[in-house]
């Protein structure tokens, strides 16, 4: 299996702040990747330095074997890199028809088709949205420009399990059928570990350690005691 | 049917409030600015194209399409080497760069062209056509339907195209709209572009109608506020048919301020009323609807000026007394009474900091505060009240205002708040102190020599007791950062809610804020007067508002020694008769607007904030101690919750 998107030896943070250190993470295509670990640990700076928002002192990511480093975040996002960030980021006062028509390219998904409840809808503005629906249309605007690799943030973050398991289960139905390389952040160890096929254990801007969902889901008290400090 | 008429008249000027308001609307959409130098725009693009028509003899089109350049190479200059770079700063940071790009064209204007006000001859036919029975210039009707045409494109493009729905993407989220793969530069560049071009077009059809005049234009900038503001900075069609509305509102209002009449029609009759208008429609329109522009999710709630506790709070009095008795001492009377004015000055921007520093409210009307005080100190010196009894007088009626002023502040925030104040500012220029019938002597009046127990206080005593004023003033203001009151009002600064929820009165504390603010305002403005020995209006216009809260930003809004910085800096003070005895006055302007752009871009938190930053860095590393190491476990490191992502 070829590793679509490749963080190697990654050094990161914000202004003189370094937050990451040495991270190492691939992920495959059709693969879900999850990223695992206490608050702070690094997981969000490792998403945000891969779409460009957070600085990069050193070590190299990679999409598709070319260099992401020094791009501008539209410019990632052009390379087919899809982020849905922990706030969602969408466009309150766009409607969601907008939405879609303004980040829609050839050989996206029709989010209609995935989502019919956002159909009828459609004609809302996305700040009136429920919670549920407007992480539907975050999922929806990233999958609509047809990402190679998409990176989740907090999917869970506020919404009801109901939700969270289809939103989770799309999610699988579209990596497996598509070869779309997906690397979320989750708090929800059980989720992550469900939906994911491989986890990585951060702790202190570090992988802590790594292995397949099943083997860390066996693990799991382990490496809460020896690397969450729980 | 006169009313009518004039109400018709109006069309022209309501044409150029529409059109740039438009402009303003383009460039808060696509980057969330306020450009309080719309109105300078137009003014240099008007004084370009008329050089080029009437100076170079060029045809009206090749004019036009050069000015009209020359619009676009501003917009995405200023907006690439200026705005861009300020995306991440505080909100006060990149309205001071707006204020520094409009001294900067004003006096390149100043300079470049010749300013007597003049009437160029109308780019447009202005041959009379009938309408409704009443005659009325042709270039009047064309310059209103110009804004009406381009106001329908505008909302075309926004609500059909992809480029408007990605600048409408960008206003509501920039985040988002770069991981969608969307330029904020490229963006944020055409906004720019066409905002200016915008005011290009407004600058010159109004000149022929309303004169060319640099001030005048500049000051456009007060009533296109209005409109945009009435059009929530979001739709194009209000935004045009508030510009329209109140050009001709305006024009009409000149049947009834132009008449003469009994006592009691002071209010509504006299110089300005009319022009007052627009900002008074700011102050009820802010007032009434609370927050009325449209918070910027990710980019409003920026960063604020840091305000370090005082550090020489002994020292540095003595040192400023010391110094300042050995200049006073020593040097030739002109440079005395710079002096004095430049201590004036930092008495006005000690009530910049404690208004805008301490408690985060954007004030712009310091100096009309100041104003104020110069006002009654005229009449009550001339009354025969001792000098001792004016100064504090004039500083208690003045914060009076400054109570009244700081009511809005309850409402409003930001940079709404800013306009509010400059609106009350503009009021008072325009309306009150040049209205001769207050005191007599249309907006001059004479201010009795200082004296002191019954002793005349001459140049050199005057200075002593100003600057023994200032230093104790500047002591108290140090201590009150390190007060009860001084932690509470950074608790207010920094988030309203939570101070709230502290249990701290948010109200009373700023309009404790805005009253105290307003006294020393008040003082500083009757210090002004006693040098002068005489009130004169235009010493305290919007400009010199403009001009302290940006000097005083750059000084450092939050601590005594940015005061300082403002007050050298000060139009009249020791740096403009530097600049005199090297006999380069006319250059003041260009100097402190690009001087202003140049800091703001280095200094984004105001120079003293860098010197502070600089220090205390040193004074970690060389401290024995190093701060604990970051840990390596990642145990109880709390990292930041919400990492403040510069969006690139």
């Amino acid at each position: 299996m070829t590793a679509v998107l490749e963080i190697s030896g990654l050094h990161a943070g914000y202004g003189r702040i370094g937050v990451l250190q040495d991270v190492g993470v691939t992920v495959a295509a059709g693969e879900i990747v999850s990223l695992l670990g206490p608050n702070g640990a690094g997981k969000t700076t490792t998403l945000l330095a891969c779409s460009g928002m957070a600085r990069v002192s050193g070590g190299d990511i990679r999409l598709d074997g070319r260099s992401l480093l020094r791009l501008s975040p539209h410019a990632i996002a052009r390379k087919r890199l899809a982020h849905i960030p922990e706030d969602r980021s969408l466009f309150p006062s766009l409607t969601i028809d907008e939405h879609l028509r303004l980040c829609a390219k050839p050989g996206g998904l029709d989010v209609l088709e995935l989502f019919p409840e956002l159909k009828k809808r459609r004609n809302r503005k996305a700040g009136v949205l429920s919670g549920g629906e407007q992480q539907m249309l975050a999922l929806g605007r990233a999958l609509c420009a047809g990402p190679r690799v998409l990176l989740v943030d907090e999917m869970s973050m506020g919404l009801a399990p109901v939700i969270v398991e289809r939103l989770f289960s799309t999610l699988r139905e579209i990596a497996a059928s598509s070869g779309l390389a997906v690397l979320m952040v989750e708090q929800h160890v059980h989720l992550a570990l469900k939906y994911a096929q491989r986890g990585y254990v951060l702790g202190g801007g570090r992988v802590r350690t790594e292995g397949t969902a099943g083997e860390l889901a066996e693990r799991w008290p382990e490496i809460e005691s020896s690397y969450l400090g729980r | 049917m006169a009313v009518l008429q004039f109400a018709l008249l109006g069309l022209g000027l309501g044409g150029a409030y529409a059109l740039l308001a438009l402009g303003l609307v383009t460039i808060y959409r696509g980057t969330g600015v306020l450009n309080f130098s719309q109105g300078a725009v137009a003014m240099i693009c008007a004084y370009v194209f008329f050089a080029l028509r009437d100076g170079l003899r060029l045809s009206t089109a090749g004019a036009a399409l050069l000015a009209a350049a020359f619009a676009v190479v501003l917009g995405l200059a200023f907006y690439l080497l200026v705005m861009r770079q300020l995306r991440n700063s505080p909100v006060l940071a990149r309205i001071i760069a707006t204020l520094a790009l409009l001294l900067l064209l004003q006096g390149l204007a100043m300079l470049l062209f010749d300013v007597q006000t003049r009437t160029p001859v109308s780019v447009v036919p202005a041959t009379p056509v009938d309408l409704l029975g009443i005659a009325i210039p042709m270039d009047r009707l064309i310059l209103a339907g110009v804004a009406v045409v381009l106001a329908v494109a505008l909302s075309l493009v926004s609500r059909r195209t992809r480029i408007g729905l990605a600048v409408r993407a960008i206003s509501d989220s920039e985040k988002g709209a770069s991981l969608s793969g969307l330029s904020p530069v490229l963006i944020g560049a055409l906004t720019w572009a066409v905002g200016f071009v915008l005011a290009a077009v407004a600058g010159v059809m109004l000149s022929p109608i309303a004169g060319l005049d640099a001030k005048a234009l500049t000051l456009l900038v007060v009533p296109v506020f209005a409109a945009a503001l009435i059009a929530r900075f979001t739709s194009f069609g209000v935004a045009v048919a508030a510009g329209l509305g109140l050009g001709m509102v305006e024009s009409a209002l000149q049947l009834v301020t132009d008449a003469e009449g009994a006592w009691y029609t002071w209010l509504w009759t006299g110089p300005g009323r009319s022009q007052a208008l627009p900002a008074l429609v700011v102050i009820i329109a802010m007032i009434f609807s609370g927050r009325l522009l449209p918070a910027r999710g990710e980019v409003v709630r920026g960063r604020l000026p840091i305000s370090p506790p005082p550090r020489y709070r002994v020292a540095g009095p003595i040192i400023a007394l010391a110094a300042g008795l050995a200049f006073i001492f020593s040097v030739r009377p002109s440079w005395l009474s710079a002096g004095v004015v430049t201590l004036a000055g930092v008495m006005i921007a000690l009530s910049a900091v404690l208004v805008t520093g301490f408690i985060g409210q954007i004030s712009l009307a310091q100096v009309a505060f100041a104003g104020t005080g110069g006002m009654l100190t005229a009449l009550l010196s001339s009354a025969g009240l001792p000098f001792l009894l004016v100064l504090p007088l004039s500083g208690l009626v003045a914060a009076l205002l400054g109570l009244l002023a700081g009511l809005p502040s309850l409402r409003v925030r930001g940079p709404s708040l800013a306009l509010v104040t400059l609106s009350a500012a503009y009021i008072c220029q325009v309306a009150v102190f040049s209205d001769g019938r207050l005191l007599g002597g249309q907006g001059y009046n004479r201010v009795a020599s200082p004296a002191l127990f019954g002793l005349e206080l001459g140049g050199t005593g005057f200075a002593v007791v100003t600057l023994v004023i200032v230093i104790v003033t500047g002591s108290l203001v140090a201590a009150l950062r390190v007060s009860t009151f001084g932690r509470r009002a950074l608790a207010v600064r920094e988030n309203e809610a939570a101070a709230a929820a502290a249990g701290i009165d948010i109200k009373r504390f700023k309009l404790a804020a805005f009253t105290l603010s307003a006294f020393v305002a008040g003082v500083g403005g009757s210090l002004l007067g006693y040098q002068a020995n005489v009130f004169a209006f235009e010493r305290f216009t919007i400009f010199e508002s403009l001009h302290v809260i940006a000097m005083a930003y750059i000084g450092g809004i939050g601590m005594v020694s940015g005061a300082l910085f403002a007050g050298l800096g000060a139009s009249g003070g020791l740096f403009s008769q530097l600049l005199a005895t090297w006999g380069a006055d006319s250059y003041q302007l260009v100097i402190a607007g690009g001087a202003l752009l140049l800091a703001v871009q280095l200094h984004p938190d105001g120079m003293a904030a860098t010197l502070h930053t600089i220090r205390e860095r040193r004074g970690r590393r060389s401290s024995p101690a190093p701060a604990a190491a970051p840990p390596d476990d990642g145990k109880d490191r709390s990292a930041p919750a919400e990492p403040s992502v510069p969006v690139k």
